[in-house]
């Protein structure tokens, strides 16, 4: 037999091969095929890392592996845009988090609208930002802090990842609301801004917890308070924002599932239990808490309303930071 | 010193567990496997393989992971020397002379020499880091945004003494990879440059569209299109051995690359690539024959080569004894520490004494397995340049663009690296070089964000870069360096006026 | 004629006053905030007058390298017609599918094949790839049409 002919015959069977072994899709015995999880970041962010921690018991539970797929861009917009158009079969769902909620008012214009589009399933997880200083900045707690900042206003500065980012966000939410003016500088990556604070470029830092508990446990950065409503159980010894007399004051990072709207309703409350079932094993549980994520649950129509409130909160947040629209 | 050689022998203990042999084993074999494929990174590999790291030994699974990172390095130049087509931003330099020594029938050699260049730089690197790492760690703390501004300056300016055209026209192609390189959200403003509102373009453009367009795919153009420097249509395989020649000129070239891999390795953000060029650069100024590089010279290849994989050693300094992950791998394996509840800072090395040192330890040994892999793959590599080059270009075309889809999963690259092939492809009938771009195209965003930023911090005052004496010393250098090179251009070009004057 | 150096320095030139064009609205900024603008300027204004120079240079040097800056034939280009189809085929029609056809298009690159040989050639390298990346490595690359999962 000649040489085409053999190859010929190989991709043929090769596609037959592939052809049966795909399983059709029907909506009552859902799963019947594997599930992809789209995260809008690259791999190995915390939104990808939280995305493999839940993918793994997830798969266990719901028996067909669950697949997460990096769309990166754009601010986590490209990887929401390609679950907002696909097919509302239940086999797409999207892992948000709340710059989802920021990008909703950050960008002019969007290929999707952040909350009709999708049909939110369940929270995941979540995690404070701390605000933390130089280890030689002589202020003790947040109190001395605020009195430090009104005393020399547009003197102390303070890291963040980016403008636009939840970092910088919580920074200016924290300024206006405790009426000091500090200046904002931002830095192109965490291990960026926290060296700069380490070495005293800057006095100030607003980031997510789980790059800062090293630093904090070893005595580099200082830990004056954490943006959540109730103190962090990594760090217990560490004030929230609100017991420094900033009343009101509760701001996390978020993490959590959404299929397309109008996905089968069936499929969102079997997924749902799932979710809720997966992060509450207790290996699952371990290992999220191990990576200092704050696993967290609830059903679908209150994350909806969580998605809601916050889309309007960093829609407010933004106007009043004077951030440009892009 | 030799408190740390004793901390050293203990973690020399824990690496040689046999798991923990194993995992480094299977961390240096996958390594190697993505570093030559197309399209599959580290960073994507070591998140894949994360969840699962929960099972092991928090020992077991970092040696198996850094182990991932390292041998990709080794892997990474051997599509730069057989296909000129570089796998990431550092082994762009590997292209230049890597890939003309494969040209000139000496493949085998190059890559040899290249295997036998990292492991050098990963066993120098592991001993610089035994022995001054937590000194070298204070380098990348006493760093300010207005040393940066100088360090990559200096970079810069290297890399356009090194070019091998025109001056003129690689400072031109700098500045051209600075405007790529700006492309997308403004990171101090949010301000949208040269997106033409269009959402893909505003992350920026991605580091392998452009390599693979400006590289790959213009020299498969220019090998299709034929006539004077194409590469035939077979490319000859020549003896696979370096020569005693070869092997006397490389010995030094890997020594000082080597040495400066590891200490600009420890600086966060385009540490590598700055140690890959920089190494180049230097040794063409070193060289007797500066006019042979770019043309196959063995220094220009195993220079840049050990500075590239020594800096992949001495990134993990950083991460372990300042909690700072220098690059987006790294910062996976702080995902990975975390997993099992080690939070990376300053007490990891005092804190969990066998993780530190058998991690370091395991370097070593990833090194030695990495070279006992590599030399014998080289007699297969070299295989596949006997097949002709009419079935050799639609496989590398083929990898090309599944290469470049398979990064962010993106059409829209593919679609970049087609233009980025016609401006290659282009560049190259006017005589311009692709090098100097990519270097600026890398350089340029970090040396605007420290030159605003230097400035913001100091109030608009630039004396900044003249009364902090790093800053200073840096910016001076940078200035010296393409000074020193054409001096002896000058003198060159005078003694041959005189010379036909007699 | 004018040499290939002339060229190249009207080409950074003319990219330099592109560059320029594009970025002119941007805000500049002052030295204690400098805007987005300031750095795209710099090198535009740079890049024009680096590429005037250079073109000058060439003209008065006159001879230089005299090798045309035409391509000799448009074999070349067949490749980015291949990798333009790749890009715009896969995610609808899969790797299979745009592997194939793709390969078989830039294998016109080569007048030395046979029709069968390109067939072939397309075929083997598609379900290599296909094997390793899509099956083997499990690589996020779409492997059948749409419609086919559906």
């Amino acid at each position: 037999m000649s040489k085409i002919s053999t190859s010929i015959m190989a991709v043929g069977i090769a596609a037959a091969a592939f052809t049966f072994a795909m399983p059709a899709a029907q909506a009552d015995s859902w799963p019947s095929r594997p599930i992809r999880m789209v995260v809008g970041f690259g791999a190995g962010g915390g939104t990808d890392i939280i995305a493999r921690l839940v993918a793994q018991p997830l798969s266990e539970v719901l028996g067909q592996p669950v697949v997460v797929e990096n769309k990166p861009g754009a601010g986590g917009t490209i990887g929401a845009d390609t679950v907002a158009k696909a097919a509302k079969d239940g086999y797409s769902i999207f892992m948000m988090n709340n710059g989802h909620a920021v990008s909703a008012s950050l960008y002019k214009s969007l290929p999707y609208q952040s909350a009709k589009d999708f049909a939110p399933v369940s929270l995941v997880a979540t995690m404070p930002l701390i605000i933390t200083a130089n280890k030689d900045l002589p202020v003790a707690d947040l109190k001395a802090l605020v009195a430090r900042a009104k005393a020399e206003p547009n003197k102390l500065r303070f890291a963040s990842v980016g403008v636009g980012s939840t970092q910088h966000f919580v920074g200016a939410v924290f300024a206006t609301m405790a009426g000091v003016q500090i200046r904002h500088v931002p830095y192109r990556g965490t291990p960026a801004a926290i060296a700069a604070t380490r070495s005293g470029e800057v006095e100030l830092l607003v980031e997510v917890a789980s790059p800062l508990i090293g630093q904090i446990k070893g005595g580099e950065l200082k830990a004056l308070a954490v943006s959540s409503a109730e103190r962090y159980e990594v760090l217990p010894n560490v004030p929230t924002v609100a017991e420094a007399g900033i009343k009101g004051f509760d701001i996390s990072t978020w993490y959590g599932l959404a299929f397309p709207a109008g996905t089968p309703v069936d499929i969102v409350n079997k997924m749902n239990a799932a979710i809720n079932r997966a992060v509450t094993t207790d290996s699952a549980r371990k290992q999220i808490l191990d990576a200092s994520f704050i696993p967290a649950s609830n059903t679908p129509s209150q994350f909806a309303a969580h998605l809601d409130s916050e889309i309007t909160r960093w829609g407010k947040v933004m106007q009043e930071a004077g951030v440009q629209q892009q | 010193m030799i408190e740390s050689l004793g901390h050293f022998v203990t973690g020399l203990g824990v690496a040689l567990e046999p798991t923990n042999l194993l995992f480094c084993l299977i961390g240096v074999l996958c390594g190697t496997l993505i570093g030559v494929l197309p399209g599959i990174g580290p960073v994507a590999t070591i998140a894949m393989l994360l969840p699962i790291t929960f099972y092991l030994t928090p020992v077991a699974a970092l040696i198996m992971l850094a182990g991932i990172y390292y041998g990709s390095q080794y892997g990474g130049s051997t599509t730069s020397i057989l296909m000129r087509v570089p796998g990431e931003s550092a082994s762009v330099v590997t292209c230049l002379d890597g890939y003309e020594m494969a040209r000139k029938g000496r493949a085998g050699a190059a890559l040899a020499i290249a295997a036998l260049g990292s492991f050098f730089a990963g066993i120098l690197g592991t001993f610089l880091n035994v022995l001054f790492g937590p000194e070298f760690a204070q380098i990348a703390l006493s760093f300010g945004s207005a040393e940066y501004f100088g360090l990559m300056v200096l970079g810069l300016s290297v890399s356009i003494v090194m070019s091998h055209g025109s001056m003129l026209g690689a400072v031109g192609m700098v500045l051209l990879g600075v405007v790529l390189g700006s492309i997308g959200r403004d990171i101090n403003t949010g301000f949208p440059r040269l997106t033409f509102d269009n959402p893909v373009l505003s992350d920026g453009i991605g580091f392998v569209p452009l390599a693979v367009g400006l590289f790959g795919i213009a020299e498969v153009m220019r090998n299709l299109e034929g006539g004077s420097g194409a590469a035939g249509s077979i490319l000859k395989v020549g003896t696979l051995w370096p020569s005693r020649e070869e092997a006397r000129r490389a010995t030094p070239a890997v020594l000082r690359g080597s040495l400066l891999g590891t200490i600009l390795g420890i600086l966060p953000g385009g540490g590598s690539i700055l140690a890959s060029f920089t190494a180049y650069g230097l040794e063409k100024r070193l060289s007797r024959r500066p006019e042979e590089f770019g043309q196959g010279a063995v220094e220009g290849l195993a220079a840049p080569e050990s500075a590239n994989n020594a800096a992949a050693q001495a990134s993990f300094i950083p991460l372990l004894t300042l909690g700072i992950p220098p690059n987006a791998v790294l910062a996976l394996l702080v995902g990975g520490m975390m997993i099992h509840g080690i939070a990376p800072g300053p007490t990891v090395m005092t804190e969990q004494p066998a993780l530190f040192w058998g991690l370091i330890a395991s370097m070593l040994i990833g090194n030695i397995l990495l070279v006992i892999i590599n030399l014998p793959l080289v007699g297969i590599w070299v295989q596949f340049l006997k097949i002709p080059y009419r079935f050799m270009f639609p496989a590398i075309f083929l990898f090309c663009c599944i290469g470049v889809y398979g990064v962010n999963s993106s059409s829209f690259e593919v679609l970049l690296a087609v233009g980025f092939g016609l401006l290659g492809f282009a560049m190259s009938k006017l005589g311009l070089e692709a090098a100097p771009l990519v270097l600026g195209f890398v350089l340029g965003p970090l040396i605007e964000e420290h030159l605003r930023r230097a400035l913001t911090l100091s109030d608009g005052d630039l004396s900044v870069f003249v009364t902090r004496p790093l800053a200073a010393t840096l910016l001076a250098l940078a200035v010296l360096a393409p000074c020193l090179v054409l001096l002896p251009q000058f003198g060159k070009r005078r003694k041959e006026i005189f010379q036909e004057e007699e | 004629m004018m040499s290939r150096d002339a060229f190249a320095g009207l080409f950074v030139a003319l990219l330099g006053g592109g560059i320029l064009l594009l970025t002119w609205r941007y805000p500049s900024g002052t030295m204690s905030d400098i805007g987005p603008g300031m750095v795209l300027q710099l090198a535009g204004i740079v890049m024009l007058l680096l590429g005037v120079g250079m073109a000058f240079m060439a003209f008065r040097a006159s001879q230089g390298d005299t090798e045309s800056i035409l391509p000799r034939n448009l074999r070349p280009f067949i490749i980015l017609a291949g990798m333009a189809v790749f890009g715009l085929a896969l995610e609808s029609v899969g790797l299979v599918l745009t592997g194939f056809l793709s390969t078989f298009l830039a294998t016109w690159g080569s007048p030395s094949m046979t029709l069968r040989g390109r067939i072939v050639c397309a075929a083997i390298l598609t379900v290599f790839v296909t094997l390793l990346f899509g099956y083997g490595l499990r690589l996020q690359i779409p492997i059948w049409p749409r419609w086919f999962l559906a």
